[in-house]
């Protein structure tokens, strides 16, 4: 069944059940349950305030360095959890895609949604600790919305272009872990934009511009770390960001979706 | 009276394309001349050509040797594959039983799979939760429908899967060889469905190498033989040229 707009809609709710039994596989069996969304950022935080407080005694109280890193470790392990997963999502269901019509695009949509449910909960157990730690809270959070949703836009777009290209090459999922490591040092996780802008210069500053993770993760550590608003300038070159990638990642789908089955 | 005597399923001219990306050799020289040659892939045509009208009250049937193009046909009836080439046209609901597979999650419980794979079959999430009780009495899986499917025999895989696949009565129904699953039992209780499934159907498509099955359901034969149709007619008759030809 063709990946169309109006085949999506139709198919919403096989998409909202694909959200829930993800979320629901990952949790069941487990003790915990889905208590698990909460621990798992929980985890991450104690690891790097371990790592920075304790053993590297980087940051104080008033700029706690591991909530920083959390600001842009969470949005970034949506993108690298959502990218990997995608090159291998076709050829995981490939005997029920030969076997029931259903648009394949539903099944990358679904991962990068599920991915975000997570991302919302990690960001409001950030926003806990932000506000135990004593950041300011104010109306700048607000952006958190506008992001999120920049976000899924960024992610689903390059994740429908991953999913084609699992399939067409397949040597692209042994790739990828050395492409995102390679992305997550050009992605302001361990440092902030204004370190690049110190030590390099507007210019390069321009260029990590356009990698749309950058303003994103900046945009969250305006709103949770800083409590003010990012720049409009950033603003509007996510915007514009999200509005290429999203569209040209499904029309790159449509373009290969006829073959997609048939290369499984 | 024209609108009633549409043909429920038409394709004109229908095509499908595969892309054979052959490696005859792993050779570096010709890996290298490939890449310098560009060479492109070949490609293959599954089916070519292929005319069909199906009219509202006949049951089809689809022979021909293997890789003939019949499970290629089938997939590209169902909505599965895009035609590369012509036109189908689909008046009514299809259900396609090409293999039974449902999408379960392991780790999920028997019930929450029906609603799961009732929604990749394109049912809605009230429809399956009324068949449930249905289903799960059809398949006898009563004591496990709460366990994660990962614990069921997989005999009780199956039986799930196809009480879930036939709980819902389609106007087309498209069948790759006529399933029946689990042991002696339920064989003949599935075997009993499907032909239920088949009398309620408006049009039946079967796809079958067993030519006693294809006499005792069809009305109509189509013969494909290498991607192409051979001959569109009456099932006698295309079963005895079918015959004759692959005797001969």
């Amino acid at each position: 069944m063709q990946s169309t707009v109006v085949n999506i809609l139709r198919r919403r709710e096989l998409i909202g059940v694909l959200v829930r039994t993800e979320l629901a596989t990952q949790s069941a069996g487990t003790r915990l349950g889905f208590l698990w969304w909460l621990i798992d950022p929980a985890l991450t935080m104690l690891v790097y305030v371990l790592l920075f407080t304790v053993i590297f005694s980087h940051g104080d109280a008033n700029a706690p360095f591991p909530l920083f890193v959390l600001c842009g470790l969470l949005p970034w392990k949506h993108l690298a959890t959502s990218l990997s997963q995608s090159t291998e999502l076709l050829r995981r269901r490939e005997h029920l895609l030969k076997s029931v019509p259903f648009p394949s695009i539903v099944l990358p949509l679904s991962t990068v949604l599920t991915g975000a449910v997570y991302l919302a909960a990690g960001l409001a157990l950030t926003l806990l600790a932000a506000a135990l730690w004593g950041r300011p809270m104010n109306g700048s959070l607000l952006q958190l919305v506008p992001l999120l949703l920049a976000q899924v836009a960024v992610v689903t777009g390059l994740s429908l272009v991953l999913t084609c290209l699992g399939v067409l090459v397949r040597d692209i999922s042994r790739l990828m872990e050395h492409l995102l490591r390679f992305g997550l040092y050009c992605s302001p996780v361990l440092y902030g934009l204004d370190t690049v802008r110190e030590r390099a210069g507007a210019v390069v500053e321009t260029v990590f511009m356009l990698n749309p993770m950058a303003i994103l993760i900046t945009g969250y550590r305006e709103a949770l770390f800083y409590g003010r608003p990012m720049e409009g300038q950033l603003w509007i070159m996510l915007a514009i960001e999200a509005a290429l990638l999203l569209p040209g990642g499904y029309l790159v789908y449509r373009h290969f979706d006829k073959r997609l089955i048939k290369e499984l | 009276m024209a609108a009633a005597k549409e043909p429920l399923i038409e394709a004109r001219g229908l095509g499908v394309r595969y892309w054979l990306h052959r490696r005859r050799t792993q050779s570096l020289k010709y890996r290298l001349l490939q890449g310098l040659m560009r060479s492109r892939p070949e490609e293959f045509w599954a089916l070519r050509e292929v005319d069909l009208r199906c009219h509202e009250g006949r049951a089809l049937g689809i022979l021909g040797p293997n890789g003939a193009g019949k499970s290629t046909l089938c997939l590209a009836l169902s909505g599965i594959l895009e035609p590369d080439e012509g036109t189908i046209t689909v008046r009514g609901k299809v259900a396609s039983l090409l293999s039974l597979s449902t999408g379960f999650d392991n780790q999920l419980s028997g019930r929450e799979n029906i609603a799961l794979s009732g929604s990749f079959l394109g049912m809605p999430l009230e429809l399956s939760r009324s068949l449930e009780a249905e289903i799960i009495e059809f398949a006898g899986v009563e004591n496990f429908i709460d366990e994660p499917v990962r614990v069921y025999s997989s005999g009780m895989r199956s039986r799930l899967a196809f009480a879930i696949a036939t709980s819902v009565q389609p106007e087309i129904l498209i069948l790759d060889e006529v399933l029946s699953v689990g042991d002696k039992a339920f064989k003949d209780r599935s075997r009993e469905r499907i032909e239920g499934i088949i009398a309620g159907s408006k049009l039946v498509i079967v796809v079958s190498h067993n030519m006693g099955t294809l006499a005792a359901l069809c009305d109509d034969g189509l013969w494909i033989e290498s991607g192409r149709a051979v001959m569109h007619g009456p099932i006698d008759e295309v079963l005895t040229a079918y015959r004759s030809g692959t005797a001969s």
